[in-house]
Parts: structure tokens; sequence; C-alpha cells
């Protein structure tokens, strides 16, 4: 990247007002193919870089905060370093695509020099936490609404800096999804935390606290893990079975047709198994049901300790692997259970006739 | 002669054409003489009714007529019409086949290409209904155009040399826009777009329609379709009439009983305000997405008719410490608008140095799923790419990781919405990516879209480990309607037959007559039987000049008539 850029895209050839680098931008976009993507861009990112520098002429660099992104990732794991290596165009846009938000003039507070300001009254926000009492934090800040929101911003990203687990502050978390809706709607929570290097993690966590505290159980899905195999395990097992109970009766007599008996069986151990499935699964589905009213009931009651103990996956045990899932293990082992104990009666009867 | 370039405004009460000619846009009147067609369409024995004539026969013969079919546009909903049924997309095209017949004659040359006018806030799917109904209707659609934008390239026309930061609020009949423009050396460039594609007039209506029947003391949902439908004719002229005045009387007759209804425009206003409430959501939405304070507006402009009731405007300066302007009419805005962005296409000379950016005013992303802390996956979620409010044509790369290392393909799946749930937006096209197999750990990939003016989105799959390429283009704006099935839909649509356009007016005059004639009772339900076989004898007589004569004395009549109901 030249030194000039952005003034060089603009064809200017310093830093400028905001009156020179419009006229700039209308005389080369009246110039350029409009129609072509990269053109446009490259065009549109040197103008809006241009425009930012001149209303912020405090900060020397348009990319102020990215230098220290750069920096951060040096550290970081391979993948990352690689992947910047092999597709330079990626952070060359990005970084130009310097994002206007709410948080303007105090621009990326994830930088450090920028902490100073807005005052954060951490201590506020632990009380908060704790009591959940809102109106404590907003006399603070005398019932400004940005201002909250700022401040709440702020204190987040300081946990986070420190390397704190964000989950601890679920009642905060909750606070910042009813007021300023942060987490339900995606876009404005990646423009406020997008560009942390762990962007993915805070999601993750913030997304997984907001989910339980909100008691959003629908939206939770759980680990899809496939029950192909124990179909046709079962499938398998009915035919064993149909052959093991056929040569334990009629076949061990002499009587029947080896072929034809074990056959007529089957389809009847088939949906015995079935059966022993769908009861199962009922009775499981009950069970979950249950379990979940009563989990949301001790949140409710219990509040930031059972949000952990659902994280570390205690809370709800029984919805970490769908109901489907659970209900075919068990039909299985029933199953095996019934056959097995089908032997040995047969055999301890014909032992002893 | 070749022709000049046309912007049509499909509204979803009424719909214009206009031509940019000698350096200025104007408007097409139609066969009546007006600017505006209801876009409303009706059927009547194998023949096809569109306009003002359409519109009286909504009371006589409901069944048979249809009008909001704007609202339905990109949903698979079928409108049946006498026999047959028909898409919104069909039904629009009826409509752009009238305006077509209008300003071929006007002009007096064919007519192929055309720029139509969408709300800012329609989705793909409803642009891509407003495609088809143009190619139903055998017109090439050189452009959709943003209405907001278009009005604001009506009112920017005649300055281009001002450097303005303005504000465009469009409440038409059925769509409510509001869009953040800036104006300098020339250059209009859309900041930000926003709305609601299901709040307009028609909703305004509505309340009215209901303060009415709260009046007289019986349930709306029990009025019966008729009744209803009489109402809403009411409210629309009180509407209107209390838009002027503080107060109207409406007159509604109801088993024998004439009820007088008074109603104020203090009421009204208090009766709409969760509507102006919900206005003032997209507002807001669009003055963050620029980060503006109200003070750098320099303009507001209100642009749709709706935007005459007074209670609008008193919002608007409300909300902004600014007085809107008006100064060309709302309802003609759009449509002239859209014809100098057709000259703007044509590179006509007049716009020589006139330049034009528009947004995508929705987020466009993927599918993605995401892996909570404790190891549970959550799928389905949106991660947007290309975030609303962008300028066009943009491209931006976001980058992904697949969720498991063992995974053998990727699907990408782009969608287009604010929801952080891929199952609220509009899914737009997918398409499969195979990974490379034995690989230790997680695949990375960068996801380009490319999304351009026409409506054209590319999207292209890197993978990080390979640097291998897999791309996919998605014709957002056209459907892939196959030449036979556009050959079978416009065979229905041949059988029906336009009647002749110099009996347009007559038409619709024995429509309005007829429609009087439901209204009325007693005396002077007889003196409309009297008009009516009047003017029929006179139509048989094929004498012009005495069939002018009678038809003019005839609205006079009917127009006191209908005073008589709303004063």
């Amino acid at each position: 990247m030249s030194v000039e850029w952005p003034w060089h895209v603009l064809g200017l050839s310093e830093a400028c007002d905001e009156r020179a680098i419009k006229r700039a931008y209308a005389s080369t976009l009246k110039r350029i193919d409009r129609n072509d993507p990269q053109q446009f861009q490259e065009l549109r990112s040197a103008y809006d870089a241009a425009l930012n520098n001149a209303s912020n002429p405090k900060s020397p660099s348009v990319f102020g905060g990215i230098d220290q992104e750069d920096q951060g990732e040096e550290g970081d794991s391979g993948i990352y370093a690689e992947h910047e290596r092999k597709f330079p165009t990626f952070y060359e846009i990005n970084s130009k695509n310097v994002e206007h938000s709410v948080f303007d003039g105090e621009e990326s507070y994830w930088k450090h020099e920028h902490h100073s300001e807005p005052v954060v009254d951490h201590e506020a926000f632990r009380k908060f936490n704790a009591t959940g009492d809102v109106n404590e934090l907003f006399s603070r800040h005398e019932g400004e609404f940005r201002q909250v929101e700022e401040a709440t911003f702020c204190f987040l990203s300081d946990a986070l800096d420190r390397g704190e687990d964000i989950s601890k502050y679920a009642r905060v978390l909750d606070f910042c999804e009813s007021y300023f809706k942060w987490v339900s709607d995606f876009n404005s929570f990646s423009k406020k935390f997008g560009g942390r290097l762990n962007f993915d993690d805070v999601w993750n966590e913030v997304e997984g606290v907001f989910r339980f505290v909100r008691m959003d159980f629908d939206k939770v899905h759980c680990r899809p893990v496939s029950c192909k195999k124990f179909k046709y395990f079962l499938v398998l097992l009915s035919l064993f079975q149909g052959w093991v109970m056929f040569y334990l009766t009629d076949g061990i007599k002499g009587q029947g047709n080896f072929i034809i008996g074990p056959l007529i069986l089957f389809p009847m151990y088939l949906f015995f198994n079935f059966v022993v499935y769908l009861l199962v699964r009922s009775v499981l589905e009950v069970f979950a049901f249950f379990s979940d009213l009563f989990v949301k009931k001790l949140v409710r009651v219990g509040g930031g300790f059972f949000v952990l103990m659902q994280k570390y996956g205690i809370g709800f045990a029984i919805r970490l692997v769908s109901t489907r899932f659970q209900a075919y293990v068990l039909t299985c082992v029933f199953s095996v259970g019934i056959t097995v104990a089908g032997i040995v009666v047969q055999l301890v009867r014909y032992l002893t006739a | 002669m070749s022709q000049p370039p046309i912007g049509i405004d499909l509204g979803t009460t009424n719909s214009l054409v206009s031509a940019f000619v000698d350096g200025k846009p104007q408007l097409i009147p139609n066969a009546l003489g007006e600017f505006l067609t209801p876009s409303v369409v009706s059927i009547s024995d194998g023949e096809l009714i569109v306009g003002k004539g359409a519109r009286e026969r909504l009371f006589t013969h409901r069944d048979k007529t249809i009008s909001l079919f704007k609202r339905k546009m990109g949903t698979q909903s079928q409108i049946k019409l006498g026999a047959e049924a028909y898409s919104p997309a069909e039904l629009s095209s009826f409509v752009l086949s009238k305006l077509r017949q209008d300003a071929e004659l006007y002009l007096g040359c064919e007519i192929r290409d055309v720029v139509v006018s969408v709300p800012a806030y329609f989705n793909q799917q409803q642009r891509r209904a407003t495609q088809e109904a143009c190619k139903l209707a055998g017109l090439n659609l050189l452009r959709l155009v943003n209405e907001p934008t278009a009005a604001a390239l009506a009112y920017g026309v005649h300055e281009k040399d001002a450097e303005t930061q303005f504000l465009v609020v469009d409440l038409g009949g059925g769509t409510f826009d509001v869009t953040i423009l800036e104006m300098f050396d020339g250059v209009m460039e859309v900041k930000a777009s926003s709305g609601d594609a299901f709040l307009g007039g028609e909703d305004f209506t509505e309340v009215l329609a209901k303060q009415i029947c709260e009046k007289i003391e019986r349930p709306w949902h029990k009025l019966g379709g008729q009744f209803q439908a009489e109402l809403r004719a009411h409210a629309e002229i009180a509407k209107v009439k209390i838009s002027n005045e503080e107060s109207c009387t409406v007159k509604v007759f109801d088993k024998q009983e004439i009820y007088e209804v008074k109603l104020t425009r203090d009421e009204f206003a208090e009766g709409a305000k969760p509507l102006l409430q919900r206005m003032l959501i997209p507002i807001e939405r669009c003055m963050y997405d620029v980060s503006l304070k109200s003070e750098d507006l320099d303009r507001i402009l209100l642009v749709g008719g709706a935007t005459r009731m007074p209670m609008l405007r008193h919002m608007v300066a409300k909300h902004f410490g600014k007085f809107p302007e008006f100064n060309i009419d709302p309802d003609h805005a759009v449509a002239l608008g859209a014809s100098v962005q057709a000259a703007l296409l044509a590179k006509d000379r007049a716009l020589d140095d006139v330049v034009m950016t528009d947004v995508s005013p929705f987020s466009v992303g993927i599918e993605i799923g995401r892996e909570v802390a404790d190891g549970r996956r959550v799928s389905g979620l949106f991660s947007p790419i290309i975030e609303r409010n962008t300028p066009l044509p943009a491209s931006r790369v976001g980058s992904f990781q697949t969720l498991d290392a063992k995974q053998q393909e990727v699907l990408i799946s782009v969608y287009q919405g604010e929801s952080a749930y891929v199952a609220d937006n509009i899914k737009l096209g997918q398409y499969t990516v195979k990974l490379p197999r034995k690989r230790k750990d997680k695949e990375y990939f960068e996801v380009l879209l490319v999304y351009d003016t026409s409506g054209l989105l590319e999207v292209e799959a890197t993978l990080g480990s390979s640097g291998e390429k897999h791309g996919l283009i998605i014709e957002t704006l056209s459907e892939d309607l196959s030449p036979e099935k556009l050959a079978e839909r416009l065979e229905k649509m041949r059988t029906l037959k336009s009647p002749p356009r110099e009996n347009e007016v007559n038409q619709s005059l024995v429509a309005r007559l007829d429609r009087v004639y439901a209204m009325t009772r007693g005396s002077d339900r007889q003196r409309v039987l009297d008009m009516i076989a009047s003017f029929e004898s006179v139509l048989d007589q094929r004498d012009p000049v005495e069939i002018d004569r009678i038809r003019g004395e005839i609205e006079q009549m009917l127009n006191r008539i209908d005073d008589f109901y709303v004063s």
C-alpha cells in the first residue's frame, strides 16, 4: 500500500479538507467505470478513509485501529498468520473499510489509549451484576441512554481485555440485550465487537449465556448425532432375534423351515422393537420437557450460579444429545437385554426338559 | 423515431408513466386525460378493464375486481378474478401494458425499454416479481430504481450544483420508505435506505374505516366484505377531506337506517398513532446507519400521496425540527424521477454530469453454524458479508472456518436480511464446495460477494489450503422463467381482450353510475337509474358531441351525490 493512500486514488497530492475531498471524489467517480465493483470500491474506500481522516485530524493514521490488530496477529496461531499472507486483499479491503459507529469520535475502544474516556465505573457494573439493580447504573449517567450503552460496552471490553470470563456477567449481558438489543441484532453486535481478535469466542460465549438467560430453549439445537447406525443395528437385531427365537423353539425340535421360519418372525420383532422405541422416546420427551421447565425455574430463582452450571453441562445434561438419540440407545440396550434373556430362558427350558 | 427514456411508477393504489423529453421529465396522461391510473384490474365478459373504470367496479363486481395487489408481490398467492386465478405479477403486468399503451399513443412510438420504480425496502423476491411483470407486459426492464431515490432524482435534477444532505420520506399507498441522500458536484449519493414494505396510506384508510365502524357501533369483522369495502371507500374520501378541513361527516346506510358519522382530524390522528410510531423505526435506523443528527439534514422531502395527511407532516416536522418540503406533487415525484433514471442510463445529454450511487438496503451474507463454549453447535445463524447500506457496486470478503476437521464439504447459502437467524431472512441461492480430503486441521475459506447495481450477485469461495476458487453467479433479479412457460402465460393472458381506447371514458362512467346506483336508495336511486338509461341510449346513437354533453351533465350530478355522502 503506497504511502499516499488514500489521497492518490482521489487524485489529490496531500491531505485536504472535506470540501476538496468531495470535489475530487465527484470528478473521479464520473471518470471511472462505475459498474466495475473493483474500481468503484477502490475509490469508495479511499473516499471514506479520506473523509474519516478529515473529520478526525487528531489521529494521523487512518488505520489507527488496524496496526494494533496486525501486531496481535503475529503472536497468533499459525493459521491466522498464514492466512493473512495468502490473502492480502482481504485485510486490505477490511482495513480500508473503517466503520462509523455510535462510538465515532472515540472510535475503537479496544485501543488501550482510549480507555480513559468515558469513565466507566466498574464497581457499579459489578454491583449491578450481583444485585440486578438497574437504577444504580442509570443514576450515574443521569438517564443518558447512549452513555450507559457506551459505558456498558467499555466495561465488557475491559473485562475481555483482562481475559475475564464474560459469562460471569450474565446480568450485564441480559441488560445489553433487553435495553440495546445487542445480541438479537447480530449486525449491531458485530459492529461493536467485530474489531476484536477473539470476536468469535466472544460471540459464542455471549450467545451461549444470553440464550440461557433468556430461556430461549427452542432455539438451542442439540448436538446433531447421527442415529443411522442404531437404526441399522435395530434391524439386524430383529433379524437375529427372529433367527435365534426360531432356532430355540421350533428349530431345536426339528420342525419348520429354517429359512421361512425366521423370516416370519423377523417383522414381528421389528415391530416390537419399533414399539419399544416409541414408548421410550415419548417417556424421554416428557421427561426432557419437565426437566427444561425445572431448569428454567432454577435459573429464575437462583440466577448466575445456574447459568454457570449450564455452561459446564450439568444444568441440563439431558439436553446434551437429542432425545431421539437417547431413545435409540435405550431401545438397543433394552432389545439386546430381551434377546439375551430369551436365549437364557429357552436354554434353561431345553436343558431341564 | 426512437423511444425517449421512459419511467414507470408502479404504485399500490395508483400508477404513472413519464418520459424524459427535451431535457426534463414529463408525465403522460392516460385515455381519461389523467396522470394517475388506479392500479385496479377488473374483468367483465372476458374484457380486461384497468384503471379508473376498474376502481368503480370495486363495489359492484367485487369478485371480478382486484386492487392493492402490489402488497402481495413476491408471494406465491394466486388471486381469483372471475373464473381464472392470477399471480400478483400478472396483475401488475396488466397495469404495465395499459401504461405502455397510453405512452405509445401519446409519444407516437413503440416502447420497449423502461425503468420501473419499486419501494426501496422491497426484497429480492418482490423485485423479481416486478421484473417478471415487466417481462409479461413485453417490456424490457433496464433497471429497478428505488422509489425514494427516484423522488430525490426528480427534486435533484433541477439543482444539480447544490450541495445538500436530505432525507426523503416516501409514504405510498402500501409501502413506506426512508432514504438519506447527499448531493454535491453533480453526484447524488444514497447514503442509507430503510423502510417498511407493509405500511402505507391504505393502513391509514383502514384505521379511519374502523373508526366509522366503531361510531355506528358495529363490530368490524362481522360486517361482511361488501359493507367493509363500502366503508373503506367512504374512509378514503374522508381521509382526503380531513386533510384539508378539521372535520367531515360521512353518511352510512345500514339496514334502512342512515347514520351520520362525524370524523375529526384529531381523532384520526389519535387512532393512527401506532402507525406513526412504526414509521419512526426505519427513520431512526437510517439516521443511525449514517450516524447523522437531525440538524445535519438540510431538507426533508415528502413523497407519496399519503404524505398529504397533516398529522404526518406534523410528525415529521416535530421529529426533525424542520418543515418538510413538497414542491413537486407527491404523487408525481417518483414517476418523474424514474424517467430521469432512465435518461441517466441512456446517457441523455441533459444529464451529462450527473452521477448517482445507490446502496443495498439489506445486508447480504451466508448461513453459518457456531460451536458454543461447551461443544454444542448452533446452526442456522446469519453472518453478513455486505452490510446494509453499503454503496453499490460492492465486493466484500468474509473469512470462515469449517466446524469440523473431518468435514468434506461446505454448503454456502446466501441470504439477504437483518435477522440473526437465516430462517427469517430471504434466501438468494446456494451451492456446495467440496473440500480437499486428508486434512489434519479445520479448513479456512474466504467467501467473496460481489453485488452490483443491476442486481447481479457473484459468490466466490476460496479455499485456504489450496487456493482453489469455486464461484457462483446468482441473478438475484431474473427468475428462471423459461420461454415456453412465458409463452404459456402470455397465451393465458391474451384471451383477455382490452376494450377499445375511445370507449374507455364512457366505460368508466358506466362503472361509476353502477357503483353510485348500488350505493344510493330511494329517489336518488331512481335518478341514477334515469341517468343510466339516458346515457345508454345516447351511447347507442354514436354521436360523439352528444355523448360528451350528456357525460358532462351526468358527471356533475354524480359529483353532487358523492359529496352528499362525505361532506
